[in-house]
């Protein structure tokens, strides 16, 4: 399930990759040449076929497969006829639609979040002249922190009684909330955590795209007296989009997979206000023993991401300027 | 030529591996090999407990071999089994759920233990309340009870004493418990009562609706009665305990009520009997362990596992289930789990046996369970339990973050809880 996203990344970068190589040559077919040449070209296709293999294994058993497995499956009722019945039932399950809600809130509050939280680390992380190593490990601590292990951290900042949070909150005279207690706040409380535990490791693919940067563009800029978010606007955040597109889908990608948090923070409660698509997926697969609808969730939920993945690429690939 | 003598050893390092991974099975003819799934729960290091007793039975069994595997919390152990079973792998015995019986059965999942033998007293030797959750509706032994638990308050002596009550009297009413919940926190604790109500509320919600005199559903699993006055009430007595301050505003959480707890600011909690151990080594105070106080009577519900037979086992197999079974439930073996664990045996002939006998004698806490027992009910258990549950545990949570008034919210979880059980009428 969690690998569902892969196909649409990988596409887009097939797509890019795929203006073949022997265009020119085929027009210079037919010489005496020709024999030998088409030969080669067999040869170097074969090879290139066979050391695509693995991977197209690879994705075909545990991506493609399973998927048409399971649209297969969430058709048929446990009688092994065929039936619609489970995309019915999402038409009027409650819960379905609060889930469904609640992730759209969360990937398009951690997705654009995580980028501007990310860019603007990696910015100040340029201008850092003294403990640079030090600054650039304290950016990817979160990042390298298993996900259970940061959540049960931040259950207990967030814990009413004893949590850090309120401590300092009371510390300075407001009164503490019950973050992860009331529907208002949890599934925000939620996000904080999971933009902390990824922005860490997006700000070194920022890092790493800002200081590829030309010098000479600043000193121009400079010289014609721009100013500093002119600059940033014009030059360097068009100069960054081909990251910044790939830190969408993949800060996409994560929102949707996001299970760990769910499980370790809140077991989406209270009331159903914090029940991601992934553990839904999980909660009707096995604790309710419904696979068959499991199935069909899980089908719409690659549906979305596949449409969400061709809008992101159709959008954005127009605006990226690739060197 | 590089590159085929590279895939030529590749190919072959494929081979033997795959090889190897397929000789493992091939062990000796008349030695029954089974796989023993189980979860744990609680905190501490119990899988070197159980792994103990694994190799106790092998050494005393020489024409079995069980593997014991450990496989996460109950969520997991479920998962890791119904997955096992549909690649035609199951194991011969796990634990899971004692609620989960009905739909186990239902999804053949299982083979009824009494279906495979008919011993009457060894079925008899359990107690009734545990044993509730292990029965079919047609009488059917389904499984045997196993790491069982039930809810208990626990009272924080020091608290007590310095808001002038008797330090070793703990509530027996609800009026009392709210009356000492209000004096310890006149005199300076954070909170009088925490009831946790996250994740599955529905357990804790139980407990207030048994002391109302209602069981929340019908011994057969197909109906619930989340509408009825007395579990209106039961929810209106909860939501009070915010509305008079006593417990913090919208959900307390039942991972770290524990905590809370032992950090010595919260006049009373409730939690499961399988956080006695935790609770006694991280507490620097003195408590104590009671039953649950009465609303029209006292009460409180039990929960915990089964142990369970797969279906479709060959008879040898099943036979070696049944042995290991037996063997787990065994007086001895419950006695020592129960002081490791802090679960609750759930056999009387347990509690009369080393080193259980003279731990209770040391440390009284631990039996305040066993003798709530009279009291205690069977655990919720309908059809799709796991569904049903949580739109109860929704309702109860909607209610205590102030989302709804409880009868409104109640109907409306009987509703989907009638349309989820509608195949079963």
């Amino acid at each position: 399930m969690t690998t569902t996203t892969e196909p649409a990344v990988t596409t887009s970068q097939e797509r890019q990759s795929r203006n073949p190589p022997g265009t020119e040559a085929t027009k210079a077919m037919g010489g005496p040449g020709a024999q030998a040449l088409r030969r080669r070209r067999r040869a170097d296709a074969l090879f290139s076929y066979a050391a695509l293999t693995p991977a197209f294994i690879i994705l075909l058993g545990f991506t493609v497969l399973p998927f048409l497995l399971s649209a297969w499956r969430s058709v048929r009722n446990p009688a092994g006829e065929f039936t619609s019945a489970n995309y019915e039932r999402m038409l009027n399950d409650g819960v379905f639609h609060q889930v469904i809600s609640n992730q759209l809130v969360y990937t398009a509050v951690t997705v654009p979040a995580t980028i501007a939280i990310s860019l603007f680390l990696a910015v100040l992380g340029t201008k850092v002249v003294r403990g640079r190593s030090l600054a650039r490990v304290s950016f990817l601590a979160p990042a390298v922190l298993p996900i259970v292990a940061a959540g049960t951290i931040w259950v207990y900042f967030y814990q009413p009684n004893f949590g850090v949070l309120n401590g300092i909150a009371r510390a300075i005279g407001l009164s503490g909330v019950n973050w992860l207690g009331t529907s208002d706040t949890a599934l925000g409380a939620m996000m904080v955590v999971a933009v902390w535990q990824q922005a860490g490791l997006f700000v070194i693919f920022y890092l790493a795209a800002l200081l590829t940067q030309d010098p000479q563009l600043r000193e121009a800029a400079r010289v014609e007296g721009t100013r500093a978010w002119t600059f940033f606007r014009r030059v360097t955040w068009p100069l960054l989009m081909p990251t910044t597109l790939f830190i969408g889908v993949i800060a996409t990608a994560n929102s949707f997979k996001q299970v760990d948090l769910v499980f370790v923070m809140t077991q989406g409660g209270p009331s159903d206000s914090t029940n991601l698509m992934l553990y839904y997926v999980w909660q009707t697969a096995f604790g309710q023993f419904r696979q068959e609808y499991s199935a069909a969730i899980t089908v719409m939920l690659v549906i979305i991401l596949l449409l969400i993945a061709i809008a992101q690429i159709r959008l954005l690939d127009k605006r990226i300027h690739y060197r | 030529m590089k590159h085929s003598r590279l895939s030529l050893t590749a190919s072959f390092a494929a081979i033997a591996l795959t090889l190897t991974a397929c000789g493992g099975d091939n062990g000796d003819d008349d030695v029954v090999s089974i796989d023993f799934y189980y979860p744990i729960a609680v905190g501490g290091p119990l899988e070197s407990a159980m792994d103990g007793y694994i190799e106790q039975f092998n050494e005393e069994h020489e024409e079995y071999e069980v593997t014991p595997v450990y496989s996460g919390d109950y969520e997991q152990t479920l998962a890791s089994v119904q997955s096992a079973a549909q690649a035609g792998n199951a194991p011969a015995a796990t634990v899971l759920l004692s609620t989960d019986l009905r739909t186990l059965n239902e999804q053949d999942i299982i083979t009824p233990i009494g279906e495979i033998v008919d011993d009457e007293d060894w079925f008899n030797s359990f107690d009734e309340p545990f044993m509730a959750n292990s029965v079919l509706e047609d009488g059917t032994v389904g499984a045997i009870p196993f790491q069982r638990s039930t809810l208990v308050l626990y009272w924080n002596k020091e608290l007590f004493e310095a808001a002038g009550l008797d330090p070793e009297t703990p509530p027996e009413t609800w009026d009392e418990m709210k009356d000492y919940g209000h004096q310890v926190m006149d005199s300076g604790a954070d909170w009088g009562v925490m009831i946790p109500s996250s994740g599955t509320a529905i357990w804790q919600f139980e407990a207030v609706a048994i002391q109302m005199g209602l069981q929340l559903d019908s011994e057969d699993g197909t109906e619930t009665y989340l509408d009825d006055p007395r579990a209106v009430e039961a929810l209106e007595n909860w939501v009070s305990l915010q509305d008079e301050g006593l417990e913090p505003q919208g959900i307390v959480d039942w991972g770290t009520v524990p905590d809370e707890f032992t950090s010595g600011t919260v006049g009373m909690v409730w939690t499961t009997t399988g956080q006695l151990t935790n609770i006694s080594n991280s507490a620097d105070f003195d408590f104590g362990v009671a039953p649950l106080p009465a609303l029209e009577q006292p009460g409180s519900p039990t929960g915990g596992g089964n142990l369970y037979v797969t279906s479709g086992l060959p008879e040898e197999e099943q036979e070696a289930a049944v042995e290991l079974i037996r063997f787990l439930s065994s007086p001895e073996i419950q006695a020592d789990w129960t002081v490791e664990s802090g679960y609750i045996a759930p056999l009387q002939e347990a509690w009369e046996t080393e080193p259980l006998a003279s731990y209770v004698e040391d440390f009284p806490e631990a039996a305040v369970a066993r003798d709530q027992l009279p009291d205690a009910e069977r655990e919720f258990s309908t059809y799709h339990r796991q569904e049903v549950g949580q739109f109860a545990s929704s309702a109860v949570q909607s209610a205590l973050t102030g989302e709804g008034e409880p009868q409104e919210l109640l109907e409306r979880a009987q509703q989907q809880a009638d349309d989820a059980l509608d195949e079963y009428r």
